[in-house]
């Protein structure tokens, strides 16, 4: 597509840089079979400087996932198993006594990596979560009387299985808004089963991931990414998408009205914005269209929707009420 | 002689004033405690069970002076008689003074004499006033002469009526619905067959005159293109939603091809249709200003795309 000598600049310069992407998916497909829309939504959190949330049962290579990004990126990794008994101590780090010096030093916590995955996290009390959402949203610890900032890139990837819900500690409303995306993990088709079996069982050597780009080349992509030129017909679109959760009779919504109990946030306008930016990065565009809002639309606002008892009740989840917004909505 | 009769007309003397001084007296104290109290019923005689209405009046009080202190209280059940229900005390005044008054509902399933004491009113100045007691005959029930119960009867058929004016009314009203749907089937079929090719040739001189007006808006030549586009793209896909019966306001550019594929009948056209959809997204959202040549060549791809796809709608429907 033609496009204004500046956008035609950055997207040269977005076609170069961007081509790594196609690298790490296929770096990455060599161990994870399927499961290519988590990788992406992981790479769009990354691009675009968004923690990610991941809902979805036991044994669906999220772990392995992430693990292997954070090989790929060349990154410090760090899991963190969230426990009933674990304490914000045992997530940031605390002072402990250093005999032979006679002093209290800094002991890091699990934390200071680049990537962190955050298993289980509903399963932690609230204090625990609290402490690693101030770090993830403050980029930064304080541990006695200092305060650490953590290194870039800084990704914290979290999961939480919608099973078991006995015992658990369910984030609250506030803390899950800090999340840029919530990706649902779906189940693998037939045929990526079917060579997950071959893989595993019998007995072939499972590849490792070798590095494809570096934390700081990332950083230099994240630069990138705010740069995609996003126009005012997009904001418009994004506006109307936020604003259609919160006032849904006011865009002939009427119907979803007593369904929702508390609409996007400003948060979900950024995010939609800033992920859109990174999906356009990733399809090696230096703008943003419709379509990339379409194509994130769920994973931004999924988790920023509260649901009446109506809607819980008629079995209606946030997908299906922004599918409707969707529909509704004109795209510029 | 005359000193006795002198002490004997002086003895009478004393004692008239004395007789006269406790009739005072007795004035004085009727005057000063003038209140008064009635037991009143309704009847005298009752059967077994029946009811009798005991009123109790209290006249004349003068609350400033003595107000009553104590009311007369009759145990729920006395002297054979039972209490049914008990009014509240009522309160009336009039000129300064107060007079209040109970009714009392009674019964009793004692046959006999019997007797209401005496109403029994104590003021505040310790004075206190009864009235008379009350007797009543209670007088047993005679069920010697009481009618037997009714015999059961069979129940007796009665035989249904014919409405045949509500069953004319039903028809006629089913008359005149099947007529009505006749004609209704009639007028749709009629309606099907006719062709709309009016209706069309007018869509399509509309969406060309609406294209030719967008020209004289002179948009380009006022660097206003992406308005241009904006609008030239919106009279487009609103002739095809209209033409495909097909709703794309919420579509994407791509989703938008995607149902427009093959439904467009000329190849050529359809590619040079889609890269007009690609030069509008590209001035909408990535700020490009396409030549006057460019914009020329995308209004005359617009002009006949909306003409190729009526003349292709219009074919498949004749």
């Amino acid at each position: 597509m033609q496009t204004a000598p500046d956008i035609q600049e950055l997207n040269q310069r977005i076609q170069f840089n961007s081509q790594f992407v196609d690298r790490l998916r296929n770096e990455l497909a060599k161990v994870i079979i399927g499961q290519q829309y988590m990788v992406d939504r992981l790479l769009i959190g990354l691009l675009s400087n968004g923690h990610v949330l991941l809902e979805g049962v036991p044994g669906l290579a999220k772990t392995l996932t992430i693990k292997s990004l954070a090989q790929a990126v060349d990154g410090k990794f760090s899991r963190i198993q969230f426990t009933p008994d674990l304490l914000p101590a045992d997530v940031i780090g605390t002072m402990i006594y250093n005999q032979s010096k006679n002093e209290f030093v800094v002991r890091r916590g699990p934390i200071f990596a680049n990537f962190i995955l955050a298993d289980e996290i509903n399963r932690a009390p609230a204090k625990v979560q609290s402490a690693l959402l101030e770090a993830m949203q403050e980029k930064q610890v304080t541990i006695s009387e200092h305060t650490y900032k953590l290194e870039e890139p800084f990704l914290v990837l979290a999961t939480q299985n919608p099973l078991e819900q006995e015992g658990t500690y369910p984030l609250p409303e506030a803390q899950v808004d800090r999340f840029m995306l919530k990706v649902v993990v779906g189940y693998p088709n037939k045929n990526e089963e079917q060579l997950i079996i071959r893989q595993q069982v019998q007995g072939f050597d499972i590849p490792t991931v070798s590095k494809v780009i570096t934390t700081k080349e990332i950083i230099e992509c994240r630069d990138l990414v705010r740069q995609v030129y996003l126009d005012e017909k997009i904001e418009q679109y994004i506006i109307d998408i936020v604003f259609a959760t919160r006032y849904p009779d006011q865009y002939g919504l009427s119907k979803m009205k007593n369904m929702i109990s508390y609409g996007g946030s400003p948060r979900a306008s950024i995010n939609l914005a800033l992920a859109a930016k990174a999906h356009a990065f990733m399809n090696k565009r230096g703008y943003v269209i419709p379509d990339d809002i379409k194509a994130i639309a769920k994973d931004v606002m999924r988790h920023r929707i509260g649901l009446t008892y109506e809607a819980e009740a008629e079995n209606v989840t946030t997908e299906n009420l922004i599918d409707d917004i969707l529909r509704t909505i004109q795209v510029p | 002689m005359r000193k006795s009769r002198e002490f004997l007309v002086e003895s009478r003397e004393l004692g008239f004033v004395r007789v006269s001084i406790v009739i005072l007296f007795l004035c004085i104290s009727s005057f000063s405690f003038a209140q008064k109290i009635s037991a009143t019923v309704d009847r005298d005689k009752i059967l077994i069970g029946e009811q009798i209405e005991l009123k109790i009046l209290v006249t004349d009080v003068d609350k400033n002076t003595a107000d009553v202190s104590q009311w007369f209280n009759l145990p729920d059940s006395f002297n054979h008689f039972e209490i049914v229900k008990r009014l509240p005390i009522d309160t009336i005044s009039n000129s300064g003074l107060v007079s209040y008054s109970q009714k009392i509902m009674l019964t009793s399933f004692d046959s006999g004499y019997w007797q209401i004491p005496a109403a029994n009113v104590s003021f505040n100045d310790k004075q206190s006033i009864n009235a008379m007691p009350i007797n009543i005959s209670v007088l047993p029930v005679d069920v010697s002469n009481l009618k037997d119960y009714h015999d059961f009867k069979e129940i007796i058929e009665v035989k249904k009526e014919t409405d045949w004016l509500f069953i004319g009314a039903i028809a006629a009203a089913a008359i005149v619905l099947a007529i009505f749907i006749f004609f209704l089937i009639r007028y749709l079929k009629k309606r099907k067959s006719k062709p709309k090719a009016v209706l069309k040739q007018f869509g399509i001189k509309e969406v060309l005159q609406q294209l030719d007006a967008l020209q004289q808006k002179n948009l380009i030549q006022k660097n206003q293109h992406k308005l241009f586009f904006t609008e030239l793209i919106f009279i487009c896909r609103n002739f095809s939603d209209q033409q495909l019966n097909i709703f794309s306001a919420n579509k994407t550019t791509d989703e938008y091809m995607l149902l427009l594929k093959n439904k467009i009948g000329n190849e050529p056209t359809q590619i040079k249709y889609f890269q007009l959809l690609r030069l509008a997204d590209a001035v909408k959202f990535a700020k490009f200003i396409p030549s006057n040549i460019e914009c020329d060549e995308a209004f005359a791809n617009a002009k006949t795309f909306v003409q190729t796809i009526y003349n292709f709608q219009f074919a498949k429907k004749v």
